[in-house]
């Protein structure tokens, strides 16, 4: 019975007007729409001509020439005719052709992005999309300005994931290993759903995130307040609170229930302060140490009964200067338990307001942090890229280099924090001695490091997987379209300021701030 | 229409109920779509193999052994005398036949030998950079034995070998697969029911013979450009 | 006595005293299990195929059940949403069990693999396929194949979708490795039954059938044959790889160790999308078989159908980029893809309206293979056009990995290849097994398989135009009505099929002794006994035009059509070209 008047309640939802909309297909409020909606009607009434025409022949000689007592041979008819069969192979092929040649030129078009494209970097991981935005925000929805193209550059953390939102004619793949992108540029401002296309295991039918397109000052607006998940109307939070944010924001709810009830990962109701069993036979008891390693180094330990291999490395996104989004969740998980105890607990308090100062006045540098790479420059000095202008003001060209290890996708590979990725961590880096897989050791100055960025395949460094890093980044970066090598530059000049060792032999040719005009 | 159901000769195997279907040339078809097909599996593997070479180009110089020219040698020589025992049944002299079915048979053997020579070779190369690995970084995990591989220090390095494993075992087996009905013709020569115009058997091993030939030159021309 | 034991059957046929057909001839168990005979074998393809048809059925049961509520209705969480990811996994094994079953081990081999081996050299006059022991280890390793499937599901359900796709098959914690090994298992027998069959048209055919006077089932066959030789050792090969990744990782097709995910996608497909031709073409032949025989007419512009199976087999080669024109190809290669997809999707028209043609000033009998054979027409016309769409690009990233590709394919492999497939079934049953169905039972099923199967599918292509993508174990409520239309129309299917298997079991007991020729079909198979005999035929059949009816008419006293004396000039000489 419940069922029923479930399925009722359902029914009462049902939001006809996309039954009768445009013929099967959303409304469409992209640019793209209006091609891909013209495309879809033209190929809809041909496909209907021909369906009317073939099974209205069908009936019409099932019935003019039944078999019948009277008439039981059919009547004589020929039993090839070329001029026939040539006419309805062509004219088939002409329309197949034109569906063909409009099909094509749009999809060229959805194939470029233009170049004042506002970037967007988004991961996708099992089974959460995470958006990062040009001022280092993150969040669970995609905020997208209306008329302004945005490019999507989009990487995942493990499998194959689609990026698909049916109410902007978009989809493309996401590939691991490679950084895919797409454009979209909204027309309509509204609330549409992102959905995960391409099949990535148990959560990929909830694997989806809610699309915001607003106009572009509301839509700065977002990001800004994004960008702090620390504090809430100038008000630091307390920090189970933000570990419950963040327990959404980073997908953690995709494996681990609050409630006890078994999912792919172990509950986290009633775990902080218990004792657990590990696979290698050992009883351990859950307290802020266990916790970190199985946050930080998933592969490390694993309690009995769970599969290996499924939790994605968090890697940077809890340690070093992130180590507040690791107490935040920690707090969460022992908010969530009766067993919770001051060995369980992280070594800061819950509640910011409390004895221990450092948490609440570092809360609002740390929530930027959190989030994005905050660039230390050389003297020491934290800059928060939301804060950036994008004025006429000439921006130092770090900052510019902070921006692109995000829309570039470097983010996806490097750890600005010392702590190890796929490929080496740029702290630290730039002036240091690295070890060829030849044998060589080298200085990291600025000739190395532009020969790895543009031409990953011609040395490869002890430590880091070969092969990983698209060789792309030449035709990006470098070449006959980027002859200044501004862009390179940038990047360069970001490592730079990631290290202590920076010197004049590994800084870029040119000074890192413009002169002004 | 029943003359052409009729076996050329009468067939020994004969067992099914007054079905006896030996059309001919039916047999020489059947191994000719049978080596196509095979041949649509080596060319598809060695022009994915190229696409995945193309897309990672590695400096990295793995030597190949020099056993490899020895064992192309040997099966190269191995087709010669297979089309020596195919052309001397055609013209009934039976020992010549026998002789180079024989040296076909031992050739192909010696192939094999030759080619776990091979392996054995560039096991040991992998081994010894893998010993050498292990004194660098104590956290790496061998890939050798069947593990996976916990870390991928030297993954480029690995799907070379890989590769070359791949190629190498996969032709193995189709060499492999042809001793057996080969050393069924031997047998059947032996025993003289071969003719100058009942010779199925050898045809057959004629073909396939110059299949396995054919793919691993053009196996051994991709190792070479490629590594 | 056993098939294998030998008997006093020679090459000079003799009247027997008692009439014996294949289905007495060796009546121990060890008669049917290592039988060389080619309807033997084909009967036992049927066995295993419908076995494993029901499997996949009662799958895709469960599938749309499941989907009845946006939550899901059997499987679904507890409240938390990681309960419901837990939940979820088994509705991903229960699709991919689908998917791999309906697809490897029903649509590939059946029409084949049943129809093609017990009727094949029954139209060719033959007395076997070529090489009958090769037929029988095909089978079995079909039978293996299908046996490491199940094992791989009992020791724990694989939950990859049937594709495959790197790097999840790497990741997943479930038995890929043993379900492939089958898969593996069932591609080599799919490659010794096309071999089997081309070199059987080859050599086989009697004096007299050019390759322009062969029935047009063999025509289809032979592409059919010809896709399976050249394209199954790809995926063979891409299983192997597979397997190593898993077991050994050798990084090919694994990002994480720099492998090319994508690399993956284009061998699978450069074998599956061949493959969807494989499921197709014997189902196209079949129905030129039937429209012409229940037309009363003669086939028209057989050279263009016959030619056209080979297009569409030589064509489909270069085709399988449109597959994946959303994972980052260059849009150049994309544009070729697309381009060739139109290409191929001509020849499959040419063949409606042949079939139209034949049906014009024919005097139509609507009995039930004809039934399926013209809703074979209107479900494939619908399957083949929404094709089109997906092929067009700017309108594929807008449809890919939606239900509108699940409702496509579903229209050309359900309504094309199974409803093919059981027009045949119902065209050839009396020769199978000399008893009939009835008729009147049989027509009421087709119409209620036509309603549900159009009820099942519409719903789906217009769910996934607005948005809805596939693999999904719950969605979005607003999606709801359309899955409820899809659900009822699926179980609408399973009463159509649980009555089909009902007056079929009925009709191996009970039904009426089938004459030679129910039908008054003018290929060979209607010249022999129903059930025929152990060799097929007594005396060796004269080749005439396998689609001049006109020398055949009704005789009420047999119940089935006989051969009359034709006017002299009518008779077509036996050597003289079509």
């Amino acid at each position: 019975m419940t069922m029923i008047s479930q399925m009722l309640g359902h029914l009462g939802q049902m939001d006809l007007s996309r039954l009768t909309g445009a013929l099967w297909l959303p409304h469409g409020e992209s640019t793209f729409s209006p091609q891909v909606q013209f495309l879809w009607n033209f190929w809809y009434w041909i496909s209907v001509f021909f369906t009317v025409l073939i099974v209205g022949l069908m009936v019409f000689f099932v019935i003019r020439y039944r078999h019948t007592k009277d008439r039981t041979i059919a009547d004589p008819s020929p039993t090839h005719n070329n001029a026939l069969e040539i006419t309805w192979t062509i004219i088939p092929l002409i329309i197949v052709m034109v569906i063909f040649a409009l099909g094509f030129t749009e999809y060229m078009n959805m194939d470029s992005p233009p170049a004042n494209s506002y970037n967007i970097h988004v991961i996708a991981q099992k089974w959460s999309w995470t958006f990062v935005y040009e001022n280092g925000a993150i969040s669970n929805t995609l905020y997208l300005p209306v008329d302004k193209p945005v490019k999507l550059n989009m990487t995942s953390k493990d499998v194959l994931h689609g990026f698909w939102i049916p109410d902007l004619s978009i989809q493309r793949d996401v590939v691991p290993g490679r950084v895919m992108t797409t454009w979209v540029e909204a027309t309509h401002p509204g609330t549409y759903w992102l959905q995960c296309a391409e099949y990535c295991g148990n959560g990929h039918s909830e694997m989806r995130a809610p699309v915001v397109v607003e106009p572009y000052p509301k839509f700065q607006q977002q990001i800004l307040a994004a960008a702090n998940i620390f504090e809430q109307d100038g008000k630091p939070l307390p920090l189970s609170t933000v570990g419950k944010k963040l327990y959404t924001t980073l997908g953690c709810l995709g494996c681990h229930s609050v409630d006890g009830s078994k999912g792919t990962g172990p509950s986290w109701k009633n775990l902080a302060g218990s004792k657990e069993v590990l696979t290698n036979g050992h009883t351990v008891s859950v307290d802020y140490a266990f916790l970190k390693t199985m946050i930080t180094h998933p592969g490390r330990v694993l309690i009995k009964g769970f599969p290996a291999g499924v939790m994605p490395s968090y890697g940077s996104r809890f340690t070093g200067k992130n180590v507040k989004n690791l107490y935040a969740v920690v707090w969460y998980i022992n908010s969530l338990s009766k067993y919770s105890n001051k060995a369980s607990q992280p070594p800061v308090p819950n509640n910011p307001a409390g004895s221990e100062p450092a948490a609440s006045s570092a809360s609002g540098k740390a929530a930027a942090s959190a989030t994005s790479a905050a660039p230390t420059t050389a003297s020491g000095a934290a800059t928060p890229v939301a804060k950036v202008p994008a004025g006429p003001h000439p921006v130092p060209l770090h900052v510019l280099g902070a921006k692109l290890y995000q829309s570039l996708g470097c983010i996806g590979c490097h750890t600005v924090n010392g702590q190890p990725g796929v490929g080496p961590t740029w702290k630290n880096l730039a002036g240091y001695p690295q070890k060829l897989t030849t044998g060589k050791t080298v200085i990291a100055d600025y000739k190395f490091l532009r020969t790895m960025i543009l031409d990953p395949g011609k040395m490869d460094v002890v430590g880091s997987p070969a092969g990983v890093m698209p060789n792309m980044y030449k035709y990006q970066l470098s070449g006959k379209k980027h002859p200044h090598e501004n862009k390179l530059n940038a990047i360069i000049w970001y490592i730079n300021t990631l290290s202590n060792r920076s010197s004049k032999a590994t800084e870029p040719p040119v000074p890192d701030v413009p002169a002004a005009k | 229409m029943t003359g052409a159901l009729q076996p050329e000769t009468p067939d020994p195997s004969k067992r099914y109920g007054g079905k006896s279907l030996h059309v001919p040339g039916a047999g020489t078809l059947g191994v000719s779509l049978l080596v196509g097909s095979l041949s649509v599996l080596f060319v598809s593997s060695l022009i994915g193999y190229i696409c995945y070479w193309f897309s990672f180009p590695r400096p990295v110089r793995v030597h190949l052994p020099w056993g490899l020219w020895l064992s192309t040698a040997v099966l190269i020589l191995s087709s010669f005398t297979i089309h020596w025992a195919w052309s001397a049944i055609r013209h009934d002299l039976q020992r010549s036949c026998r002789v180079a079915l024989l040296a076909t048979l031992i050739l192909g053997i010696t192939f094999l030998g030759l080619q776990c020579w091979n392996w054995a070779e560039i096991y040991g190369a992998l081994q010894s950079a893998d010993h050498a690995l292990k004194a660098l970084h104590p956290q790496y995990v061998s890939p050798i034995g069947g593990m996976r591989m916990a870390h991928a220090l030297i993954y480029e390095k690995q799907a070379m070998f890989a590769a070359f494993f791949f190629f190498t075992v996969m032709h193995a087996v189709h060499v492999l697969g042809g001793l057996i009905p080969l050393g069924v013709v031997n047998v059947k020569a032996r025993q003289g029911i071969y003719s100058r115009n009942y010779h199925p058997g050898v045809r057959y091993c004629l073909i396939y013979w110059h299949f396995l030939d054919a793919a691993w030159i053009l196996i051994l021309i991709t190792l070479l450009i490629t590594f | 006595m056993t098939a294998l034991a030998g008997n006093n059957y020679g090459d000079t046929p003799v009247v027997p005293a008692k009439p014996d057909n294949y289905l007495t001839h060796g009546k121990t168990i060890r008669s049917w299990l290592l039988t060389l005979d080619h309807k033997r074998i084909g009967i036992m393809y049927l066995v295993v195929g419908l076995l494993a048809f029901f499997i996949g059925g009662m799958l895709a049961e469960v599938i749309r059940t499941q989907l009845l509520v946006p939550q899901g209705l059997i499987f679904h969480g507890t409240g938390s949403v990681a309960s419901s990811y837990a939940a979820y996994r088994y509705y991903n094994q229960v699709f991919t069990l689908h998917g791999i079953i309906m697809v490897f081990l029903v649509l590939i081999p059946i029409i084949p693999g049943a129809l093609g081996n017990f009727a094949l050299p029954l139209l060719l006059g033959a007395k076997d396929v070529a090489f009958p022991k090769l037929n029988l280890i095909s089978f079995y390793l079909y039978v293996v194949g299908a046996l490491l499937a199940i094992l791989s599901t009992v020791l724990g359900a694989v939950d990859t979708g049937w594709t495959f796709y790197t790097p999840f098959s790497i990741q997943t914690e479930s038995y890929v490795v043993v379900m492939v090994l089958g898969i593996f298992l069932v591609g080599f027998s799919s490659i010794f039954t096309g071999i089997n069959f081309m070199v059987t048209i080859h050599k086989l055919r009697p004096p007299g059938m050019s390759w322009f006077r062969m029935p047009l089932f063999l025509w289809s066959i032979y592409a059919t044959s010809l896709i399976q030789v050249a394209a199954t050792p790809v995926v063979g090969i891409t299983f192997v790889l597979l397997m190593m990744e898993r077991v050994m990782g050798i990084g090919i097709f694994n990002p994480a160790l720099g492998g090319n995910p994508v690399l993956f996608q284009e061998f699978f497909w450069f074998y599956s999308h061949p493959a969807v031709y494989i499921m197709i073409l014997p189902a196209m032949g079949i129905v030129s078989e039937i429209i012409p025989v229940f037309s009363r007419k003669h086939i028209f512009g057989y050279e263009f159908i016959a030619l056209s199976s080979l297009a569409i087999a030589l064509i489909g080669f270069l085709v399988w980029g449109h597959h994946i024109f959303v994972n980052g190809q260059s849009a150049e290669l994309d544009a070729v893809f697309s381009f060739l997809t139109f290409v191929v999707a001509v020849p499959s028209a040419i063949k409606v309206w042949n079939w139209l043609a034949t049906m014009y000033k024919g005097a139509i009998v609507l009995k039930t293979p004809m039934l399926y054979a013209l809703s074979f027409i209107v479900l494939f016309t619908i399957g083949g056009l929404t094709g089109v769409v997906l092929g067009a690009l700017s309108e594929d990233v807008v449809l890919h990995d939606t239900y509108f590709v699940v409702g496509h394919f579903h229209y050309v492999m359900m309504g094309g290849t199974l409803i093919g497939f059981i027009a045949g079934l119902h065209y050839w049953w009396p020769k199978m097994f000399g008893r009939m169905y009835n008729e009147r039972i049989a027509q009421i099923t087709c119409v209620v398989m036509f309603i549900g199967i159009n009820l099942t599918f519409f719903p789906q292509l217009m769910v996934g135009a607005d948005g809805m993508p596939r693999r999904y174990a719950s969605y979005l409520p607003m999606y709801q009505p359309y899955m409820i239309a899809s659900t009822i129309g699926a179980y609408i299917q399973l009463v159509a099929f649980l009555t089909m298997a009902g007056y079929l079991m009925h009709s191996l007991f009970y039904g009426k002794k089938a004459p030679v020729n129910p039908w008054g079909g003018g290929s060979l198979e209607w010249e022999t006994s129903s059930p025929p005999p152990h060799d097929n035929f007594e005396t060796t059949p004269s080749v005439g035009d396998p689609y001049d009816y006109s020398d055949l008419v009704f005789d009420a006293a047999v119940n089935g059509y006989v051969h009359i004396e034709k006017p002299e000039e009518s008779l077509v000489p036996v050597t003289a070209p079509h």
